[in-house]
């Protein structure tokens, strides 16, 4: 009978233990997802960055009322990236951006041409995205210093909300980036774009995520320019692989032509 | 001059090996996985206005190109052009060509658009001698003949040029090089123009710059023609800014200043055909008009919204102020139909470089598919 007291004192014991060994540990977890705002970035990147990437997509521009659909196709590793469009108007215009420049081939005369540096900052063929927004490559926190302002629920999904400011001596399309990114999945749900005097200049919401390769990703984004009225254009991510193989000579001035 | 012979002797060869290209194509589509057709139609009235009479022509034109698969064992580049004018039915390429890789040469051969702009206006480095942005050029910007570029990294590489020219027996050919250097395209470049004019053969160098100061595009470019009766030094400087406006639109400026050291606006010249122009005989009186003439090109484009814009060319010889304007307005339909119209007048004597009372009018409907 003894023997039974003992064994059933030290059952009870060990639950004890089985039981605040798991409490600490949880507190342990739970305090492991007080994620710092450049790790919530960095897991961001590790979903949207690219290292090396083949992608077909369509942009829907709208504006006034009308819309127009422009079809292109592009490679991408860390620094450059090569885009060529396939709809009829615009087919065979290709652009390549290699740093900080961008050269543009006009299919008609066989022209190849480097853009000027205030061209950059232009709707890229008409629509709400700039040249640097769709060919820009460098990862975010190399050029924003984050920080995490809370966490809150957007469209239904838990997010947290951080602020970017462009680190001093980096040249940027913009000062300062309000980002949304989805808690779970680390992929960016909205984000708004400011000038440094506060005004607020583009606006982007990710209207769907497709899980990639195993990583979540944007497929479909609409941006709206806030200084055009009534224009807004769709991102539509048709196909993307993920860390193809990019021969060397398809970021020159060689392929563009 | 012996390259020359050789390429005069290509000049059958090259014309055979396009034909023999186009038919190999043709009966491989059928075995191609995703054989696309695209081109454009247009219709197009030029009317003009001169000594109190107005006339107009009025054509269409069907625009096809092949677009093959990537997989194609060749790859052809090709866009030919159908011409209706009146009862007149004209068939011919823009472009038919083949590219081969051979060796560390990318070679182009057959029919080829060749355009060494740098975004100026007036190109004086061309290989085909012409105004960039002045309409009647683009449709002269094609050539017979074979190139080889030879890449040496990925912005430099040295391109040679062959073509023939109608009316004589040698070729007209080219080297030119192409780099960039802190944010510049820099191209170096050498043509030979061979000519049975009085001055003989015309060889042209050539020097060009693009890239940023500040907010400002800057380009500028250094031309040496020289042949037996001319000698001509051209210097030019530009420079483009663009700004949007809050409601969306976006006004694009450009500038330029050309001056052609050499060059004598009382002989006529004209920039775009010095070697007709050389043959023209010279007069006691022409020979003590100024040796230099000066240009300023502006070029204003108001792009209204993503269909619709209007804009302004304007040539001005400094010398007597004569003025070319060539205002220009296009719209997109939301048929998808592209409206342009794009107009030239002058303003100046007509003894004056660039004056005259004509004025030109060009409409354009054209549909993409």
């Amino acid at each position: 009978m003894k023997m039974k007291l003992k064994v059933k004192k030290f059952s009870n014991v060990i639950f004890l233990f089985i039981l605040i060994t798991l409490i600490i540990f949880s507190q342990q977890i739970s305090a492991g997802e007080q994620l710092g705002a450049e790790e919530i970035i960095n897991r961001r990147d590790d979903n949207e960055y690219i290292i090396t990437a083949y992608s077909e997509a369509e942009m829907i521009i709208k504006s006034g009322g009308r819309t127009q659909v422009k079809e292109m196709r592009a490679w991408q590793d860390k620094n450059n990236s090569l885009a060529e469009f396939t709809n009829p108007r615009d087919r065979g215009t290709k652009f390549l951006k290699r740093g900080d420049d961008i050269w543009m081939f006009f299919p008609e005369a066989e022209d190849l041409v480097k853009i000027s540096g205030h061209m950059l900052e232009q709707g890229m063929m008409g629509s709400d995205f700039s040249y640097q927004d769709i060919l820009e490559s460098d990862k975010l926190t190399d050029l924003y210093d984050f920080e995490l302002l809370g966490e809150v629920e957007y469209q239904g999904r838990p997010a947290y909300k951080l602020e970017g400011v462009k680190v001093p001596g980096k040249e940027v399309s913009y000062y300062r980036r309000i980002v949304w990114i989805d808690k779970e999945r680390f992929v960016g749900l909205r984000e708004e774009l400011y000038a440094e005097s506060g005004r607020i200049l583009k606006e982007a919401e990710v209207l769907e995520v497709e899980k990639i390769d195993g990583r979540w990703y944007p497929v479909h984004t609409v941006m709206e320019n806030k200084l055009r009225k009534n224009t807004s254009t769709e991102f539509i991510v048709k196909e993307i692989d993920f860390n193809v193989e990019i021969d060397d000579s398809m970021f020159t001035l060689e392929r563009l032509r | 001059m012996k390259i020359v012979q050789i390429n005069h002797n290509t000049k059958k060869l090259i014309r055979i090996f396009a034909s023999a290209i186009l038919i190999f194509s043709l009966f491989n589509l059928s075995s191609a996985s995703a054989v696309d057709l695209g081109g454009e139609v247009s219709l197009i009235n030029n009317l003009s206005y001169s000594d109190s009479e107005l006339d107009g022509e009025l054509a269409s034109e069907l625009e096809l190109e092949w677009y093959l698969p990537y997989d194609f064992p060749l790859d052809i580049q090709n866009r030919m052009v159908i011409t209706a004018e009146g009862s007149d039915l004209d068939i011919w390429f823009k472009k038919l060509y083949l590219r081969q890789k051979i060796g560390p040469l990318t070679a182009k051969i057959g029919r080829q658009p060749v355009s060494w702009s740098y975004g100026a206006l007036i190109n004086p480095v061309d290989y085909s001698l012409g105004a960039e942005n002045l309409d009647e050029e683009s449709r002269a910007k094609f050539v017979d003949g074979v190139e080889l570029y030879y890449p040496i990294n990925w912005g430099t590489g040295i391109t040679f040029l062959s073509t023939d020219i109608e009316g004589e027996k040698n070729h007209k050919w080219s080297l030119r090089g192409r780099t960039t250097y802190a944010g510049y395209d820099l191209t170096a470049s050498y043509i030979r123009t061979p000519s049975s004019g009085s001055g003989g053969n015309l060889d042209r160098y050539g020097l060009t710059a693009k890239g940023d100061l500040g907010p400002l595009g800057v380009y500028g470019a250094f031309g040496l023609w020289e042949n037996k009766s001319i000698n001509y030094d051209i210097y030019q400087v530009g420079t483009d800014y663009s700004y949007h406006f809050l409601s969306g639109s976006q006004l694009y400026l450009q500038g330029e200043y050309i001056l052609i050291d050499g060059a004598e606006a009382d002989e006529g010249f004209d920039f775009f055909d010095v070697i007709q122009n050389e043959n023209q005989p010279e007069t006691e009186e022409q020979n003590s008009a100024s040796d230099k003439m000066e240009f300023i090109n502006t070029n204003i484009n108001y792009e209204i919204d993503e269909f619709s814009s209007i804009g302004l060319i304007t040539v001005t010889y400094l010398g007597d102020g004569s003025t070319l304007f060539i205002p220009k307005y296009s719209y997109i339909f939301s048929s998808n139909l592209l409206f342009e119209l794009r107009g030239t007048t002058a303003v100046g004597d007509d003894e004056e470089v660039l004056g005259g009372d004509q004025i030109g009018l060009e409409l354009n409907l054209s549909y993409t598919f």
